[in-house]
C-alpha cells in the first residue's frame, strides 16, 4: 500500500487549527511535531516559537486522493489558513517492526551481553546474556550511566553477594547482578510500570527467584525490613542526583560496613553534591566514572 | 534515572483504535520508539472514551524510552458537545449547523489553553472560534 503524507508547516500557535482540518480528511489521525529544543536531563523541552510546527497526515493513494485534497484545502480555507501543503509518497512498511533495526546485542564491560530477544546471538565462552525487551520504561543498556553501571557492577560483585537497587527500572542491574554470581536482590521502583517490567525481565532470564520486586522508595516512607539484619554487601542508584543525595542515609543503613554502593544517574555538574551527601552519609568515594555529560561513582561504607 | 529528551511528538488518534498504521508508524518508528507498546498502552488508557479523539503528546528519550500524556480533546470535539450537534457541516462554512455561546468559546479556550500555544487568552478564543465557524457552528454574542 502507498500512502500520501501531507505535510503544513504552520506558526506554533495555529498548529492545532491545521490539525482540525487534516483530520476532517484524514480520519487515522494526525500527527504534530512542534519546534521544541531539548534541554539538559530532567528540565524538558524548550518550545522556539520562531520555527514552525509540523503538522502531517496520511491519505490512502487510491482514486479518491483528488478530491480529499481538494476538501482539505476548502478546509484549511475555512479556518482562514494558507499553508503551503506539500505532499509526498510513502510506502507501507512493516512499522510495528521497523524500530526494532535500532536495537542491537551490545557487550558491556568484559563479560556482560544484552540481547533484546527478537536478535539472534552466538555466546562465547563466559559470557554473561541478559535477554531484554525495549518497552515504555526503558531502552536496552543504551544509556551511558547504565554502561558505566554494568561495567562497575562487573568488577564488584562478589559470589553470593546480597544486594538492594533502588530505582531499578527495567531491573536490568538486578538482573545482570543475578547473572554475575549475587545471590539476592531487592529490587525496589516508585513507578508501578518499571515494577511490572522488572517481574518480567526477572523471569525471562530465569532469576525471578532471586529478584525481590518492590514499590516504592527506600527513604522515607519504607517500612518493610531489608534483610539480612547484618547488612547488605552491594547496593546499585542509577537515578538521578538529586535521589542518590536524598538516599544516601537510607543507603548506608542498608549496607554492612566495607559494603560497595553503585550510584548513577549523576550529571556532571551535581556530582558535587552527590559527594557531599554520600560522604556526611558515611561512604568513602572510591572511583568515579566519566561519559559524556554523566558519571558514575563506587563508593564504600565505613568499616565500623 | 534522570535522561534527556530525544525528540517530543504529539498525536491525535481514534481514542481505543490505534494501529501501527500512520501516522502512528512514521511519527514514532523513525525514533525507535517501540510502536505496539505504545499503541496497547493508549488504547488501554483511551478505551473509555471510543468515538472520540484522544490526543497525546510523547515524550522520547535519549535511550528511546518513552513516556507520553494524554491532551485535553480538539476544539472540534468540544464545539460539538457544547452545540449538542453529532458533526460539523460537510461544506464547511456554507451551512450552518449550530450556536454556541461566546461564553462558552472562552470556556473552552481556558480549558484548552494548556495544550494550545496560544500566547495569550484572546488569541486562543480566536482559535476556538475560528474552528467554530469552519464547522458551521455560530457564536453568539
Amino acid at each position: 500500500m502507498t500512502w500520501c503524507e501531507v505535510s503544513v508547516a504552520v506558526p506554533v500557535e495555529q498548529a492545532e487549527l491545521a490539525a482540525e482540518a487534516l483530520r476532517l480528511v484524514a480520519p487515522g489521525g494526525v500527527s504534530i511535531e512542534d519546534p521544541v529544543v531539548p534541554l539538559g536531563p530532567e528540565e524538558g523541552v524548550r518550545l522556539e516559537r520562531r520555527r514552525p510546527s509540523v503538522v502531517k497526515a496520511y491519505l490512502p493513494v487510491d482514486d479518491r486522493l483528488g478530491e480529499r485534497l481538494g476538501e482539505l484545502d476548502a478546509a484549511f480555507g475555512a479556518l482562514q489558513l494558507r499553508p503551503v501543503i506539500r505532499t509526498r509518497q510513502v510506502q507501507e512498511e512493516d512499522w510495528a517492526d521497523a524500530w526494532k533495526q535500532h536495537f542491537h546485542v551490545e557487550r558491556f564491560g568484559e563479560r556482560i551481553v544484552i540481547r533484546p530477544s527478537w536478535r539472534a546471538y552466538d555466546p562465547h565462552q563466559g559470557d554473561v546474556v541478559i535477554v531484554l525487551d525495549p518497552g515504555m520504561a526503558f531502552g536496552t543498556g543504551q544509556h551511558p550511566t547504565t554502561r558505566m553501571c554494568l561495567e562497575l557492577l562487573e568488577q564488584h560483585v562478589t559470589a553470593g553477594a546480597r544486594m538492594v537497587d533502588a530505582g531499578t527500572g527495567s531491573g536490568i542491574l538486578a538482573v545482570a547482578a543475578i547473572k554475575l554470581g549475587a545471590a539476592s536482590c531487592l529490587a525496589v521502583d516508585i513507578e508501578p510500570q518499571a515494577v511490572q517490567v522488572t517481574r518480567e525481565n526477572a523471569t525471562r532470564n530465569g532469576v525471578a527467584a532471586a529478584v525481590d520486586v518492590e514499590l516504592g522508595s527506600l527513604g522515607e516512607g519504607w517500612t518493610r525490613p531489608v534483610p539480612p539484619p547484618s547488612g547488605l554487601d552491594l547496593a546499585t542508584a542509577n537515578i538521578t542526583a538529586a535521589a542518590v543525595a536524598s538516599l544516601a542515609p537510607a543507603l548506608a543503613a542498608v549496607l554492612r560496613a566495607g559494603g560497595v554502593l553503585i550510584a548513577s544517574g549523576i550529571i556532571g555538574e551535581r556530582l558535587p553534591e552527590v559527594l557531599t551527601a554520600l560522604t556526611a552519609a558515611g561512604f568513602d568515594i572510591e572511583e568515579v566514572r566519566e561519559s559524556g555529560d554523566w558519571r558514575a561513582l563506587l563508593a564504600r561504607k565505613h568499616r565500623g | 534515572m534522570a535522561k534527556k529528551v530525544r525528540a517530543m511528538v504529539k498525536l491525535q488518534l481514534q481514542a481505543g483504535k490505534a494501529t501501527p498504521a500512520p501516522p502512528v508508524g512514521p511519527a514514532l518508528g523513525q525514533h525507535g520508539v517501540n510502536i505496539m507498546g505504545f499503541v496497547k498502552e493508549y488504547n488501554e488508557k483511551t478505551a473509555a472514551q471510543a468515538g472520540t479523539v484522544v490526543p497525546v503528546e510523547i515524550t522520547v528519550f535519549e535511550d528511546r524510552s518513552f513516556t507520553f500524556v494524554l491532551k485535553t480533546p480538539p476544539a472540534s470535539e468540544l464545539l460539538k458537545k457544547a452545540a449538542g450537534v453529532d458533526k460539523g457541516s460537510a461544506t464547511h462554512r456554507r451551512t450552518t449547523v449550530g450556536s454556541v455561546p461566546r461564553a462558552e468559546v472562552r470556556r473552552i479556550a481556558e480549558f484548552k489553553m494548556k495544550d494550545l500555544n496560544a500566547a495569550t487568552i484572546e488569541a486562543a478564543e480566536k482559535m476556538i472560534e475560528g474552528t467554530a465557524r469552519s464547522m458551521g457552528i455560530v457564536v453568539e454574542g
